[in-house]
């Protein structure tokens, strides 16, 4: 569907993209080669608890006396799949209900714009709480609840884009031309929408990881698998806080925060405009 | 139409609200009890129904729970044993004296600065962006922490956490005490609410600034500042008062984070402890007042967006013609 050269524009169209994209690669071989990198198992309780940075364990133990080294490595998977798995199903749903809605009008248009707005408006820090409490906090739970909370503002989009381009002259020629609705939406109307959807899916990464982040924090992480925001948590309620452990939760954030700056960047399509919010 | 619309999406939340905790696995009473419920009778089971309605058919209970929206009655914690109305009148006026003013303050600031800054582009407006980006890099509970760590534990400039030391019991001692502990929690709320009114603004300010009337404007010999305040603000203000409604829908919430960081008494931990321990009665009240809160801020919103913007009321006047 997308033009290659389009992809190298996104990727590396200018040096803030280019930027972007060489943090991304590190961090997906970081992911990938994670269990020949990390020197320890990160559950394993192996070590004295709270030992400070040293040769052997880079950023110290915590207190179980597991290597944080170790943890920071492993969790790269936990954070970064919750944030692509989610993002990429917030963009897969907000533009299905987009582009119908978009391209319908009438009961259709209005239903799916109804049940979009209806979800924008419920308050979804309290109602994502409310649901992985109910559910359970597992990797799978967690990533249903912020694409089903978090695919509206997409869709909304997708929609006012669609409008726009429903309206141009080649649409109508096509549609003269006796071309299917199918074909019209996914050959022309479709095509139109891909940097919306890149930039969308940039910043739902983002706010996914931000929001996985946020329900460790709240104690709603996966006990399982520890993810960059579970790390800070760990920190803040385990004693590394007030022990002065700073690299304890400040390598975790470091490394949130390389890769939401790495998406932002690559959310951006001109020179002046900044995109980091939904 | 847009009223009719809007009533019926506040009436479908509402709606969820209702079915959400009655189609989640677990049972009120056997939550009540905890590991003791084992232990109930069944007639004391049956009384615990009856008292709290559980044993109504589902649509008098939803008779009863619309009914409660209109009265705010929100009936009894399980837990503390005190109505959700008093629970909610203690926690609110908290979160209210973070909210309201962080959002007045870092909108207002975020607003000026953007329409400078994005005007000039100098120096200026690469540091205050690149400083917004790296704010929005970070989950809050962080920032909130390194803070924490650097004002508080470190230089002892803010006391470390909770509403007020608890040495004063009333009079001005005890409001000077309580606002010296919400102050580094507004601080962090106000650069979070600066940096993201600065991002938004900045964007459509960088829209409008390379328009025609704009370069009419300059070459009338209007000064930056008749340009900026009157014609480049009059473009940012719909954006600036769209964001701002939703900013306010969130003024009963949004600070739950930071509530939590600093062991604070509001809305946030109130509705966060009810869901942990499964206080139905909280959780419900406090949503409802939630919802209908954002819902009429949205209302509000549109109304604003209109007048600030009267290109949009027109269109609309247009299509329900």
């Amino acid at each position: 569907m997308m033009d290659t050269s389009y992809i190298v524009y996104f990727l590396f169209g200018n040096k803030r993209k280019i930027f972007g994209t060489s943090i991304i690669v590190v961090m997906m071989l970081i992911t990938i080669f994670a269990e020949q990198i990390a020197p320890y198992d990160p559950l394993a309780m192996d070590f004295k608890p709270f030992l400070s940075p040293s040769t052997e364990h880079w950023l110290g133990t915590d207190n179980l006396g597991q290597d944080i080294y170790s943890q920071l490595i492993m969790s790269s998977r936990t954070s970064l799949s919750i944030g692509l798995i989610a993002a990429t199903m917030v963009v897969f749903v907000g533009l299905t209900f987009g582009l119908i809605a978009g391209y319908k009008s009438g009961i259709i248009e209005n239903t799916l714009m109804g049940t979009t707005d209806l979800f924008i408006l419920i308050p979804s820090l309290p109602l994502t709480i409310i649901l992985i409490s109910y559910m359970g906090p597992s990797v799978y739970n967690i990533i249903i609840v912020i694409t089903l909370l978090s695919w509206c503002g997409t869709a909304r989009i997708v929609h006012s884009r669609v409008l726009q381009v429903k309206e141009q002259s080649f649409i109508e020629s096509a549609r003269m031309m006796a071309f299917s609705d199918r074909h019209i939406m996914f050959k022309h109307i479709l095509k139109n929408t891909e940097d919306v959807l890149l930039a969308r899916w940039c910043l739902a990464i983002v706010a996914a990881m931000m929001a996985e982040a946020g329900l460790a924090f709240l104690g709603l992480g996966d006990p399982f698998h520890v993810s960059w925001g579970g790390m800070i948590t760990d920190a803040f309620s385990n004693g590394g806080y007030v022990r002065g452990m700073w690299w304890w939760y400040v390598m975790p954030g470091a490394m949130i925060s390389l890769v939401a700056l790495a998406f932002f960047m690559l959310a951006s399509f001109d020179k002046d405009h900044i995109y980091v919010e939904a | 139409m847009r009223v009719v619309r809007f009533f019926v999406i506040g009436f479908l939340a509402l709606t969820i609200i209702f079915i959400l905790p009655r189609i989640m696995p677990g049972d009120p009473i056997d939550n009540l009890f905890g590991e003791n419920a084992s232990l109930l009778n069944e007639d004391a089971v049956d009384i615990m129904y009856a008292k709290y309605h559980l044993d109504d058919p589902l649509w008098e209970q939803y008779l009863a729970f619309l009914k409660s929206i209109f009265t705010f009655d929100y009936g009894y914690s399980i837990i503390s044993a005190s109505s959700v109305n008093k629970l909610i009148a203690q926690r609110l006026p908290w979160t209210l004296a973070l909210t309201i003013p962080s959002l007045l303050i870092g909108s207002v600031i975020g607003f000026y600065l953007a329409l400078y800054c994005g005007t000039t582009r100098k120096i200026t407006d690469k540091t205050m962006t690149s400083l917004s980006i790296f704010m929005h890099t970070m989950p809050t509970f962080l920032i909130a922490m390194i803070f924490v760590k650097a004002l508080a534990f470190d230089l002892g400039l803010f006391p470390l956490s909770h509403n007020n030391s608890g040495t004063y019991s009333g009079g001005w001692m005890w409001y000077l005490d309580s606002m010296y502990h919400l102050l580094l929690p507004s601080i962090i709320l106000i650069i979070g609410t600066v940096t993201s009114y600065y991002l938004t603004i900045r964007n459509s300010v960088l829209e409008v600034k390379n328009d025609d009337y704009i370069f009419v404007a300059e070459s009338k010999g209007l000064t930056d500042e008749e340009i900026r305040s009157r014609h480049v603000s009059r473009n940012a203000l719909p954006v600036f008062l769209s964001i701002f409604a939703m900013g306010l829908g969130g003024i009963l919430s949004g600070a739950l984070i930071i509530e939590l960081v600093f062991s604070l008494n509001g809305m946030g931990t109130l509705l966060y402890q009810a869901i942990s321990r499964q206080d139905y009665p909280v959780i419900q009240g406090v949503f409802i007042l939630l919802t209908t809160w954002v819902l009429l801020m949205n209302l509000v919103a549109e109304f604003a967006y209109g007048l600030a913007d009267p290109r949009i009321g027109d269109s609309h006047d247009r299509g329900t013609k």
